[in-house]
């Protein structure tokens, strides 16, 4: 579950990311968190993975406060999250096998484990032909779909996507929200931050809206209020 | 455990191919810097035994008083030796002073037979000296033991050693210090370069869950493998290129360069302190270079 309560966060230079934001996204939810450039997006995002701290209000994920959580156990918190990027961030001189391994040997996994979930997960996202390929002899999907096998490799119950599809055509896109909407099935949190309302608007999911720092609009506080 | 371990060391040599470009550099940059002040350390101990062996060579002359019998000789000898700043001392009666003048005359020293009966050359002591630092100040004592008539002794010479070999070591120093400081910078920058060009899978590592320490080690297995590297690379330059200097420089033994410089530090005598100042500090610097500057990057 991840909790937001009366967060605010202004940057040094002055400008206010986000102001008194309000928000609760349960346990196996699919949410997808819209707005222009700048609105926010991403300080939530950051927040969400402790690379930020607010500077009033309270941040939970998993039942942690991440406001309080000391420097020695983020990265601890951080396995326990599968996070996926726009710009994919894959160790560039690693093959696929080799960036999605990374995820399980930071987690001191025993050698003949990460032999047994690596294929599978890279055969999972359809793969298998291209474990030895580093990533730049692979398409930005395919890139992508490492990425989301390094996500998963863990069994993470929450996976971030910070705008997951921006650097791939529709096709692909909507060929990975797919595989998102999969994964959510199987009970896993999902937080997609994105600007494509198409892809929103295909998948039926909650919708958050921020603008200038602030929650504009809610699906689930709409759908509840017309209840 | 046990396994990250391997597979992070591992890592770290496969880095080092990764990343060959910069490792090279690396690697040109160290060695240019620990040659440098090898180089300067080396001159610096040479000049310093040039300058002892001239020490070594400068000795006085301390004519005694006529007609001291042998107990007086004995305690100009202990005031002597108590002085604390004698090397060696050897006793010349007047009858051994007037031999050494007729053989230094060759053939004309037969002009001196007549003298051999009555014989006014005095009894004296050849000295030579540990350290000629003070030499105006021993001479002065000396010169004031009972039984002492006067000493000749080359003062000025020796005030000259002592200000050459003082340059030689205050000189040396602030050479070495100065370029230890410049080499820290430079390699520094590169380091700072090297980190810097890897910033970015520093970052995803740590979005992963990377801790610090799991990060760091295949950068100290880089660092310290490149800083070891070099300072061996540098100590074989060095002794291969001092192997050649010895031995052009016996080879011009028969010049007075050749005869000044003949006194060069064989390379055994230094080759320890080289070894472990290189191949030491090589893996020092790569190792605290690595945790000092990859820290920046981890604040993520």
């Amino acid at each position: 579950m991840i909790e937001f309560q009366n967060v605010t966060k202004k940057y040094h230079n002055g400008t206010v990311a986000l102001d008194n934001v309000n928000l609760r996204i349960d346990d196996g939810e699919f949410v997808f968190i819209v707005g222009s450039s700048g609105a926010g997006k991403s300080t939530l995002i950051k927040l969400m993975l402790r690379e930020e701290t607010a500077n009033s209000g309270i941040v939970k994920v998993n039942g942690k406060n991440l406001g309080k959580m000391a420097r020695y156990k983020i990265p601890k918190f951080r396995r326990s999250i599968g996070i996926v990027f726009q710009d994919f961030r894959l160790i560039p001189n690693m093959t696929a096998y080799d960036n999605v391994a990374f995820a399980l040997r930071v987690t001191n996994v025993r050698p003949k484990e990460i032999k047994r979930k690596v294929p599978y997960m890279l055969n999972l996202v359809g793969l298998a032909s291209k474990m030895k390929c580093k990533p730049e002899e692979l398409s930005g999907g395919e890139q992508q779909r490492v990425a989301l096998a390094r996500a998963l490799v863990n069994s993470p119950s929450l996976i971030i996507a910070d705008e997951p599809t921006g650097n791939i055509d529709p096709e692909l896109s909507f060929e990975i929200v797919d595989l998102l909407n999969e994964i959510n099935k199987l009970g896993v949190t999902i937080v997609m931050v994105t600007h494509e309302h198409d892809l929103v608007e295909k998948f039926n999911h909650r919708v958050i809206t921020i603008n200038k720092g602030e929650v504009i609009r809610d699906t689930k506080e709409t759908e509840a209020n017309l209840c | 455990m046990l396994n990250s371990f391997f597979y992070l060391v591992k890592q770290g040599f496969k880095n080092l191919w990764n990343n060959r470009l910069m490792s090279l550099a690396s690697v040109g940059v160290l060695i240019s810097c620990m040659l440098l002040i090898g180089a300067a350390a080396l001159l610096s101990v040479n000049v310093s035994s040039i300058v002892d062996a001239v020490e070594d060579q400068s000795e006085a002359i301390v004519y005694l008083e006529d007609g001291l019998d042998d107990a007086a000789v004995e305690e100009v000898r202990d005031g002597l030796i108590a002085t604390g700043k004698i090397a060696t001392i050897e006793f010349i009666s007047k009858e051994d002073a007037l031999l050494d003048m007729m053989e230094s005359m060759g053939d004309d020293g037969m002009l001196f037979d007549a003298y051999a009966k009555e014989n006014n050359l005095p009894d004296s002591f050849r000295v030579t000296f540990d350290d000629v630092s003070d030499l105006e100040n021993t001479v002065l004592h000396i010169e004031a033991l009972l039984g002492v008539d006067s000493v000749s002794a080359l003062t000025e010479v020796a005030e000259v050693i002592t200000g050459v070999k003082n340059m030689a070591y205050v000189g040396g120093t602030i050479i070495i210090g100065l370029l230890i400081s410049v080499s820290l910078m430079i390699i520094g920058n590169t380091i700072k370069i090297t980190v810097f060009s890897r910033r970015r899978e520093v970052n995803i590592m740590k979005y992963v869950g990377a801790t610090n320490g799991f990060i760091r080690l295949p950068f100290i297995v880089e660092g310290v493998t490149l800083g070891v590297l070099s300072g061996a690379l540098s100590y074989g330059i060095i002794y291969f290129a001092y192997d050649y200097l010895v031995k052009w420089v016996s080879s011009q033994t028969a010049t007075w360069f050749g005869q000044i410089i003949s006194e060069l530090v064989p390379f055994s005598v230094v080759s320890q302190y080289l070894l472990i100042g290189f191949i030491g500090g090589g893996a020092f610097i790569g190792l605290f270079g690595c945790v000092a500057f990859i820290g920046k990057h981890l604040k993520v």
